[in-house]
Protein backbone atom coordinates (compact mmCIF):
# COMPACT_ATOMS: atom_id res chain seq x y z
CA UNK A 1 0.00 0.00 0.00
CA UNK A 2 2.57 2.25 1.14
CA UNK A 3 4.54 1.48 -2.51
CA UNK A 4 1.56 2.22 -4.00
CA UNK A 5 0.52 5.85 -2.41
CA UNK A 6 4.70 6.95 -3.22
CA UNK A 7 3.75 5.73 -6.91
CA UNK A 8 0.79 7.94 -7.29
CA UNK A 9 2.45 10.64 -5.23
CA UNK A 10 5.52 10.79 -8.05
CA UNK A 11 3.51 10.11 -10.80
CA UNK A 12 1.30 13.33 -9.95
CA UNK A 13 4.74 15.40 -9.06
CA UNK A 14 5.98 14.06 -12.77
CA UNK A 15 2.69 15.52 -14.49
CA UNK A 16 2.58 18.87 -12.25
CA UNK A 17 6.39 19.30 -13.07
CA UNK A 18 6.55 18.15 -16.56
CA UNK A 19 8.11 20.75 -18.88
CA UNK A 20 5.63 23.25 -20.82
CA UNK A 21 4.81 21.17 -24.44
CA UNK A 22 3.84 22.94 -27.54
CA UNK A 23 0.62 22.27 -26.98
CA UNK A 24 0.19 23.81 -23.83
CA UNK A 25 1.87 27.14 -24.96
CA UNK A 26 -0.64 27.22 -27.45
CA UNK A 27 -3.48 26.51 -24.85
CA UNK A 28 -1.96 28.95 -22.64
CA UNK A 29 -1.81 31.72 -25.34
CA UNK A 30 -5.05 30.85 -27.65
CA UNK A 31 -7.86 32.66 -25.54
CA UNK A 32 -5.61 35.70 -24.70
CA UNK A 33 -6.92 39.13 -26.41
CA UNK A 34 -3.38 40.18 -27.29
CA UNK A 35 -2.92 36.99 -29.38
CA UNK A 36 -5.36 36.19 -32.25
CA UNK A 37 -5.70 32.32 -32.84
CA UNK A 38 -6.80 30.43 -35.50
CA UNK A 39 -7.07 26.64 -36.49
CA UNK A 40 -7.99 24.65 -39.41
CA UNK A 41 -9.05 20.70 -39.30
CA UNK A 42 -11.60 20.03 -41.32
CA UNK A 43 -11.29 21.20 -44.75
CA UNK A 44 -7.39 22.15 -45.57
CA UNK A 45 -8.19 20.83 -49.10
CA UNK A 46 -8.91 24.01 -50.06
CA UNK A 47 -5.71 25.42 -48.77
CA UNK A 48 -4.20 22.44 -51.07
CA UNK A 49 -3.01 25.50 -53.70
CA UNK A 50 -0.95 27.33 -50.68
CA UNK A 51 0.36 24.35 -48.78
CA UNK A 52 1.73 22.11 -51.62
CA UNK A 53 4.38 23.38 -54.51
CA UNK A 54 4.51 20.74 -56.28
CA UNK A 55 4.10 21.17 -60.06
CA UNK A 56 1.20 18.67 -59.72
CA UNK A 57 -1.62 19.00 -58.58
CA UNK A 58 -2.23 15.63 -57.40
CA UNK A 59 0.47 15.64 -55.36
CA UNK A 60 -0.62 18.72 -53.51
CA UNK A 61 -3.87 16.99 -52.73
CA UNK A 62 -2.00 14.05 -51.23
CA UNK A 63 0.01 16.22 -49.28
CA UNK A 64 -2.11 17.58 -47.73
CA UNK A 65 -4.26 14.98 -47.10
CA UNK A 66 -1.73 13.71 -44.70
CA UNK A 67 -2.09 17.13 -42.81
CA UNK A 68 -4.33 16.62 -39.68
CA UNK A 69 -4.07 20.05 -38.54
CA UNK A 70 -3.12 23.66 -38.89
CA UNK A 71 -2.79 26.40 -35.86
CA UNK A 72 -1.55 29.65 -35.56
CA UNK A 73 -1.07 32.01 -33.00
CA UNK A 74 -0.42 35.25 -33.83
CA UNK A 75 0.88 38.79 -31.71
CA UNK A 76 -0.02 41.44 -33.88
CA UNK A 77 0.50 44.65 -31.14
CA UNK A 78 3.82 44.93 -31.05
CA UNK A 79 3.95 44.36 -27.33
CA UNK A 80 8.19 43.64 -27.16
CA UNK A 81 8.04 42.57 -23.38
CA UNK A 82 5.33 39.95 -24.04
CA UNK A 83 6.99 39.19 -27.16
CA UNK A 84 10.20 38.54 -25.25
CA UNK A 85 8.98 36.41 -23.09
CA UNK A 86 6.53 34.64 -25.37
CA UNK A 87 9.88 33.66 -27.52
CA UNK A 88 11.84 32.77 -24.14
CA UNK A 89 8.90 30.36 -23.29
CA UNK A 90 8.70 29.23 -26.91
CA UNK A 91 12.76 28.19 -26.70
CA UNK A 92 12.36 26.05 -23.61
CA UNK A 93 8.97 24.10 -25.79
CA UNK A 94 11.40 24.03 -28.52
CA UNK A 95 14.23 22.66 -26.48
CA UNK A 96 12.42 20.13 -24.19
CA UNK A 97 10.25 19.18 -27.16
CA UNK A 98 13.23 18.05 -29.19
CA UNK A 99 12.88 20.01 -32.54
CA UNK A 100 15.33 20.11 -35.00
CA UNK A 101 15.86 23.75 -36.88
CA UNK A 102 14.86 23.05 -40.87
CA UNK A 103 14.93 26.60 -41.92
CA UNK A 104 16.19 30.16 -40.67
CA UNK A 105 15.94 32.72 -43.32
CA UNK A 106 16.01 36.40 -42.71
CA UNK A 107 15.26 39.44 -45.42
CA UNK A 108 14.31 42.80 -44.71
CA UNK A 109 13.94 42.44 -40.99
CA UNK A 110 11.72 39.53 -41.29
CA UNK A 111 12.76 36.11 -40.08
CA UNK A 112 11.49 32.53 -40.48
CA UNK A 113 12.67 29.63 -38.69
CA UNK A 114 11.35 26.33 -39.29
CA UNK A 115 11.63 23.31 -37.07
CA UNK A 116 10.23 20.04 -36.79
CA UNK A 117 10.37 16.75 -35.71
CA UNK A 118 9.07 13.22 -35.49
CA UNK A 119 7.18 12.32 -32.64
CA UNK A 120 6.21 8.92 -33.91
CA UNK A 121 6.09 6.39 -36.67
CA UNK A 122 5.50 9.42 -39.52
CA UNK A 123 3.58 11.52 -37.40
CA UNK A 124 5.15 14.70 -37.35
CA UNK A 125 5.12 18.10 -35.87
CA UNK A 126 6.58 21.62 -38.36
CA UNK A 127 6.41 24.62 -36.30
CA UNK A 128 7.22 28.01 -38.64
CA UNK A 129 8.25 30.80 -36.70
CA UNK A 130 7.54 34.07 -38.55
CA UNK A 131 8.97 37.24 -37.00
CA UNK A 132 9.20 40.84 -37.51
CA UNK A 133 9.46 44.02 -35.24
CA UNK A 134 5.78 44.68 -34.83
CA UNK A 135 4.40 40.99 -35.44
CA UNK A 136 5.11 37.11 -34.37
CA UNK A 137 3.48 34.34 -35.66
CA UNK A 138 3.60 30.64 -34.55
CA UNK A 139 2.47 28.11 -37.63
CA UNK A 140 1.75 24.51 -36.05
CA UNK A 141 1.53 22.20 -39.00
CA UNK A 142 0.46 18.34 -37.80
CA UNK A 143 0.42 15.33 -39.79
CA UNK A 144 1.41 11.81 -41.01
CA UNK A 145 4.00 12.43 -43.08
CA UNK A 146 8.03 12.04 -43.40
CA UNK A 147 10.57 14.71 -43.33
CA UNK A 148 10.73 14.93 -46.85
CA UNK A 149 7.08 15.74 -46.91
CA UNK A 150 6.89 18.22 -44.47
CA UNK A 151 9.55 20.39 -45.78
CA UNK A 152 8.08 20.09 -49.11
CA UNK A 153 5.51 21.89 -48.43
CA UNK A 154 7.20 25.14 -48.79
CA UNK A 155 9.24 23.68 -51.42
CA UNK A 156 8.88 26.38 -54.42
CA UNK A 157 7.86 25.72 -58.06
CA UNK A 158 10.21 24.43 -60.85
CA UNK A 159 12.16 27.58 -60.88
CA UNK A 160 12.61 27.66 -57.48
CA UNK A 161 14.77 26.37 -54.67
CA UNK A 162 13.44 22.93 -53.54
CA UNK A 163 14.12 23.09 -49.71
CA UNK A 164 14.20 19.35 -48.86
CA UNK A 165 17.13 19.14 -51.22
CA UNK A 166 19.17 22.01 -49.39
CA UNK A 167 18.03 20.60 -45.77
CA UNK A 168 18.97 17.13 -46.46
CA UNK B 1 -60.73 -31.05 42.10
CA UNK B 2 -58.72 -28.19 43.62
CA UNK B 3 -55.41 -29.30 42.65
CA UNK B 4 -56.84 -29.07 39.14
CA UNK B 5 -58.61 -25.68 39.56
CA UNK B 6 -54.91 -24.24 41.33
CA UNK B 7 -52.78 -25.85 38.57
CA UNK B 8 -55.65 -24.07 35.93
CA UNK B 9 -55.60 -21.03 37.87
CA UNK B 10 -51.45 -20.86 37.70
CA UNK B 11 -51.52 -22.07 33.73
CA UNK B 12 -53.18 -18.86 32.90
CA UNK B 13 -51.10 -16.97 34.90
CA UNK B 14 -48.31 -18.30 33.01
CA UNK B 15 -46.51 -19.66 36.19
CA UNK B 16 -46.61 -23.27 36.30
CA UNK B 17 -43.60 -25.68 35.54
CA UNK B 18 -43.45 -28.33 32.56
CA UNK B 19 -44.11 -30.78 34.96
CA UNK B 20 -47.36 -29.34 36.16
CA UNK B 21 -48.53 -28.27 32.64
CA UNK B 22 -47.92 -32.27 32.00
CA UNK B 23 -50.08 -33.04 34.99
CA UNK B 24 -52.59 -31.04 33.41
CA UNK B 25 -52.65 -32.53 30.32
CA UNK B 26 -52.74 -35.94 31.55
CA UNK B 27 -55.47 -34.89 33.13
CA UNK B 28 -57.50 -33.60 30.23
CA UNK B 29 -56.37 -37.19 28.12
CA UNK B 30 -58.04 -39.12 31.20
CA UNK B 31 -61.37 -40.02 30.92
CA UNK B 32 -61.71 -38.93 34.67
CA UNK B 33 -62.39 -35.32 33.87
CA UNK B 34 -64.94 -33.71 36.42
CA UNK B 35 -68.12 -31.75 34.23
CA UNK B 36 -66.67 -28.54 35.10
CA UNK B 37 -63.38 -28.91 33.71
CA UNK B 38 -64.77 -30.12 30.20
CA UNK B 39 -64.72 -26.27 28.90
CA UNK B 40 -60.47 -26.62 29.39
CA UNK B 41 -60.80 -29.95 27.55
CA UNK B 42 -60.87 -29.04 23.65
CA UNK B 43 -58.27 -26.71 24.70
CA UNK B 44 -56.00 -29.16 25.53
CA UNK B 45 -56.76 -31.56 22.97
CA UNK B 46 -56.10 -29.11 20.13
CA UNK B 47 -52.67 -28.26 21.41
CA UNK B 48 -51.94 -32.04 21.71
CA UNK B 49 -52.70 -32.27 18.48
CA UNK B 50 -50.89 -29.52 17.58
CA UNK B 51 -47.75 -30.77 18.92
CA UNK B 52 -47.96 -33.82 17.18
CA UNK B 53 -48.46 -32.25 14.25
CA UNK B 54 -45.82 -33.05 11.27
CA UNK B 55 -45.86 -31.14 8.10
CA UNK B 56 -46.34 -33.23 4.94
CA UNK B 57 -43.82 -31.62 2.67
CA UNK B 58 -40.73 -30.61 4.71
CA UNK B 59 -39.36 -26.88 3.62
CA UNK B 60 -37.13 -26.94 1.10
CA UNK B 61 -33.91 -25.37 2.23
CA UNK B 62 -32.29 -22.50 -0.25
CA UNK B 63 -29.13 -24.90 -1.33
CA UNK B 64 -25.91 -23.06 -1.78
CA UNK B 65 -25.85 -23.81 -5.85
CA UNK B 66 -29.10 -21.97 -6.02
CA UNK B 67 -27.02 -19.18 -4.64
CA UNK B 68 -24.35 -18.98 -6.77
CA UNK B 69 -26.29 -19.22 -9.77
CA UNK B 70 -28.07 -15.81 -8.10
CA UNK B 71 -24.62 -14.23 -7.56
CA UNK B 72 -23.76 -15.28 -10.80
CA UNK B 73 -26.96 -13.33 -12.45
CA UNK B 74 -25.54 -10.06 -10.05
CA UNK B 75 -22.34 -10.72 -11.14
CA UNK B 76 -23.40 -10.82 -14.83
CA UNK B 77 -25.41 -7.27 -14.24
CA UNK B 78 -22.46 -5.56 -12.13
CA UNK B 79 -20.23 -6.32 -15.14
CA UNK B 80 -22.57 -5.34 -18.09
CA UNK B 81 -22.68 -1.89 -16.06
CA UNK B 82 -19.38 -1.29 -15.82
CA UNK B 83 -18.64 -2.49 -19.54
CA UNK B 84 -21.59 -0.06 -20.14
CA UNK B 85 -20.67 2.89 -18.29
CA UNK B 86 -16.76 1.97 -19.89
CA UNK B 87 -18.25 2.32 -23.42
CA UNK B 88 -20.52 5.31 -22.38
CA UNK B 89 -17.08 7.18 -21.06
CA UNK B 90 -15.18 6.76 -24.02
CA UNK B 91 -17.82 7.60 -26.92
CA UNK B 92 -18.36 11.24 -24.58
CA UNK B 93 -14.57 11.25 -24.41
CA UNK B 94 -13.88 10.49 -28.06
CA UNK B 95 -11.35 12.58 -29.81
CA UNK B 96 -12.94 15.39 -31.27
CA UNK B 97 -12.39 16.21 -34.90
CA UNK B 98 -10.39 19.77 -34.87
CA UNK B 99 -12.93 22.86 -36.51
CA UNK B 100 -12.15 25.69 -37.69
CA UNK B 101 -12.33 28.51 -35.88
CA UNK B 102 -10.21 31.89 -35.21
CA UNK B 103 -10.27 33.45 -31.66
CA UNK B 104 -9.94 37.29 -31.85
CA UNK B 105 -9.70 39.47 -29.08
CA UNK B 106 -10.83 36.65 -27.06
CA UNK B 107 -13.88 35.87 -28.37
CA UNK B 108 -14.21 32.62 -30.31
CA UNK B 109 -15.49 32.86 -33.81
CA UNK B 110 -16.85 29.83 -35.66
CA UNK B 111 -16.39 30.78 -39.20
CA UNK B 112 -14.37 28.25 -41.38
CA UNK B 113 -13.96 30.89 -44.23
CA UNK B 114 -12.31 33.26 -41.99
CA UNK B 115 -9.66 30.20 -40.49
CA UNK B 116 -8.76 29.20 -44.31
CA UNK B 117 -8.03 32.65 -45.48
CA UNK B 118 -6.19 34.00 -42.70
CA UNK B 119 -3.97 30.51 -42.47
CA UNK B 120 -3.88 31.21 -46.48
CA UNK B 121 -2.55 34.15 -46.23
CA UNK B 122 -0.14 33.31 -42.85
CA UNK B 123 1.19 30.70 -45.47
CA UNK B 124 1.32 32.90 -48.29
CA UNK B 125 3.33 35.21 -45.99
CA UNK B 126 6.14 32.58 -45.19
CA UNK B 127 6.38 31.47 -48.75
CA UNK B 128 6.81 34.98 -49.70
CA UNK B 129 9.92 35.45 -47.18
CA UNK B 130 11.39 31.77 -48.05
CA UNK B 131 11.35 33.06 -51.72
CA UNK B 132 13.07 36.49 -51.11
CA UNK B 133 15.24 35.09 -48.63
CA UNK B 134 16.07 31.75 -51.09
CA UNK B 135 17.02 33.78 -53.68
CA UNK B 136 20.67 33.60 -53.80
CA UNK B 137 20.43 29.88 -53.28
CA UNK B 138 18.18 29.87 -56.71
CA UNK B 139 21.45 31.74 -58.48
CA UNK B 140 24.02 28.82 -57.21
CA UNK B 141 21.29 26.27 -58.38
CA UNK B 142 21.41 28.60 -61.80
CA UNK B 143 25.09 28.24 -61.54
CA UNK B 144 25.08 24.95 -61.18
CA UNK B 145 22.83 24.07 -64.13
CA UNK B 146 25.15 26.39 -65.96
CA UNK B 147 28.34 24.44 -65.47
CA UNK B 148 26.13 21.07 -66.75
CA UNK B 149 28.11 21.47 -70.03
CA UNK B 150 31.50 21.59 -68.50
CA UNK B 151 30.70 18.27 -66.57
CA UNK B 152 29.95 16.32 -69.86
CA UNK B 153 33.30 17.87 -71.64
CA UNK B 154 35.11 16.24 -67.93
CA UNK B 155 32.94 13.13 -68.79
CA UNK B 156 34.23 13.00 -72.59
CA UNK B 157 38.08 13.29 -71.73
CA UNK B 158 37.67 10.64 -69.54
CA UNK B 159 35.90 8.53 -71.72
CA UNK B 160 39.14 9.33 -74.31
CA UNK B 161 41.50 8.43 -71.55
CA UNK B 162 39.80 4.96 -71.72
CA UNK B 163 39.82 4.66 -75.48
CA UNK B 164 43.92 5.64 -75.46
CA UNK B 165 44.30 3.09 -72.60
CA UNK B 166 42.57 -0.02 -74.83
CA UNK B 167 44.59 0.89 -77.23
CA UNK B 168 48.02 1.47 -75.97
CA UNK B 169 47.11 -2.39 -74.38
CA UNK B 170 46.42 -3.75 -78.10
Amino acid sequence: MKKMLTLVAVLFFMSVTQAQTLQSLFEKYNDDERFTYVTVGNGMMNLANVIGRHEHPNKNKEMVSKMKSIKILTLEDGNTALMKSFMQELDKVLESGKFETAIEARDKGEKVHIYYRLSAKDNADMLIVTRDKSELSLIWINGKMSKEEMLQTFSCNGNSVKIEEIVS
Amino acid sequence: MERINELLEKYFRGETTLTEENELKNYFRSNKMSKEHAVYQLMFRTFDEESNETTLQPVEKIKPEQKRIKNRWIQAFAYTGIAASLVLALWVQRPKQPENFAVLSGNKIQDTEYAEKYTEKKLNQVNDILNRSMKPMQKVQNVGKGLQPIQKISNIREQLNEIQNKLQIK
